[in-house]
């Protein structure tokens, strides 16, 4: 059972996975590609990762200066501004950052590329909603564990004194 | 050296809840090993090769789940085909070889042990319920359906990205293995279920199946899922090699690993035959003499039960 929740739990903290939101678009000298995690985005902290290659190859830009750029569902609201870096994506081909989103709703996401090849940008909408009791390990594991505790307690207890074997002369 | 290499040497997942879990695993193990120690005078109730077996099983999910390979599994599929391949043919039997059942279920206190033991004592609902999903014909038949459909493209595409249905096809994996190999492997002791002409056989369908949809995936003139069409491409993989090498990865080594237990089970039922042959012999009186010329080994009965 501790087993079965290791591999349900990895869910929320595997980042530079995720969804798509971006993919090898060119902006400028470049190609990038933006997956954000959790899947789907939930209020609160989400991964948004970006690969850079130089556009027209694959070849990796790992240089480059990466600007996150979130704001608020509607336009209402402050706008934050996040640095990517490899030091925050887990795939240290990427560039990471944590963003808050901490309202339901469209966000307007752009990232924005300096290098020695200069400038690129690319935007997207994220949506972003609640989390379902589903994704909480704990309620999940509960409800796995509780019946079978149920079951389990019910019918010890129902044999409980019942001696296997003939009757005792 | 291409700064790649130490990209991917350095991408590794920091997740304090599975190391955690990992860490529970290996002190409940731990825990309940001495305690049978202790019981049983300082007289070795399980032999130390079945702890390492457990203790490499914890290690192979922690390298299926937080390495570079679990990283890189987003952007190709043959990581993610190693990934899958360390959960079925390496996590699961090393855990069953470990014989974990025994000792954790002596790391629980005493007032948890014995209520849950006789959750899956035979007769039980519970036992009724894993001895069924456990018996040979079952086991083989979820551990092939597991597989075979979890890599059909459009249910493959669907699990990739959304985080509780990729994980859940990593459950049902990691499930229909431990299934799979316990007719095998036997961790629960007492009668076996399958003898070892039997268990051999048991091996070839799911050996088959892989090396069905390996040579699929090899030979395929077009990419078949979408999710690594989608993927950005690095290493200069495209698509097309991606697949292939995965189809690779689950046709040769995929398969070789079914071979290794064949072999084991062979040498094992020789060994039995020769026991009963050289037992069949002291009891005729024949004491150290050859067998006669021409005579069937086939057809001497083999004990086995199952």
């Amino acid at each position: 059972m501790s087993l079965a929740l290791l591999l349900l739990l990895p869910a929320r903290t595997v980042a530079n996975g995720g969804t798509v939101q971006v993919a090898g678009q060119v902006a400028g000298p470049y190609r990038l590609t933006v997956l954000t995690s959790p899947s789907p985005v939930r209020v609160g902290i989400a991964d948004v990762s970006v690969l850079v290659q130089k556009a027209g190859s694959d070849d990796l830009v790992r240089d480059a200066h990466v600007l996150v750029t979130v704001t608020p569902p509607g336009g209402s609201g402050r706008t934050e501004v996040y640095e990517a870096s490899h030091e925050m994506a887990t795939n240290k081909l990427y560039y990471a950052a944590h963003v808050d989103l901490p309202a339901e709703g469209q966000w307007g996401v752009q990232v924005e590329v300096v290098g020695e090849m200069g400038e690129g940008e690319v935007s997207f909408q994220l949506e972003a909603s609640q989390a379902s009791p589903l994704e909480n390990p704990m309620l999940l594991a509960g409800a796995v564990l509780l019946p079978l505790a149920i079951i389990g307690g019910w019918w010890t207890a129902s044999h409980r004194g019942v001696q296997p074997g003939p009757p005792q002369p | 050296m291409s700064p790649e290499l130490p990209a991917f040497l350095a991408s590794w997942i920091w997740d304090p809840t599975v190391l955690g879990g990992l860490a529970l695993s290996a002190a409940l193990y731990g825990v309940g090993w001495r305690r049978l120690a202790q019981r049983s005078s300082g007289r070795r109730v399980l032999p130390a090769w079945r702890a390492w077996c457990f203790g490499a099983a914890l290690v192979s999910v922690w390298i299926a789940l937080l390495s570079p390979i679990a990283v890189y599994s987003e952007l190709f599929f043959f990581m993610h085909m190693a990934q899958h391949l360390l959960l079925t043919v390496v996590v699961a039997p090393l855990m069953w070889l470990g014989a974990p059942l025994i000792p954790v279920l002596w790391a629980l206190p005493r007032g948890l042990r014995v209520p849950i033991g006789s959750l899956f004592v035979p007769g039980n609902p519970l036992g009724r319920l894993f001895g069924f999903l456990t018996s040979s014909l079952v086991a083989m038949t979820i551990f092939i359906v597991a597989v075979g459909v979890w890599h059909v493209p459009p249910l493959y595409d669907a699990a990739q990205g959304r985080t509780l249905i990729h994980n859940t096809e990593h459950l049902f994996f990691l499930g229909a293995a431990l299934l799979f190999w316990w007719p095998v492997i036997h961790p629960s002791g007492g009668k076996r279920r399958l003898s070892y002409g039997a268990a051999i056989l048991y091996f070839f369908p799911p050996m088959l199946e892989g090396n069905l949809i390996g040579a699929l995936l090899t030979f395929a003139d077009r990419p078949l899922y979408a999710t690594y069409l989608k993927a950005s491409r690095v290493w200069g993989i495209s698509v097309l090699q991606d697949q292939q090498l995965a189809g690779l990865l689950m046709w040769v080594p995929g398969g070789l690993v079914y071979a290794i237990p064949v072999f084991i089970l062979m040498v094992l039922m020789f060994r039995q035959e020769q026991r009963s042959q050289d037992a069949r012999l002291r009891y005729n009186g024949a004491g150290a003499a050859r067998p006669e010329k021409g005579s069937d080994v086939a057809a001497r009965e083999v004990t086995h039960h199952g």
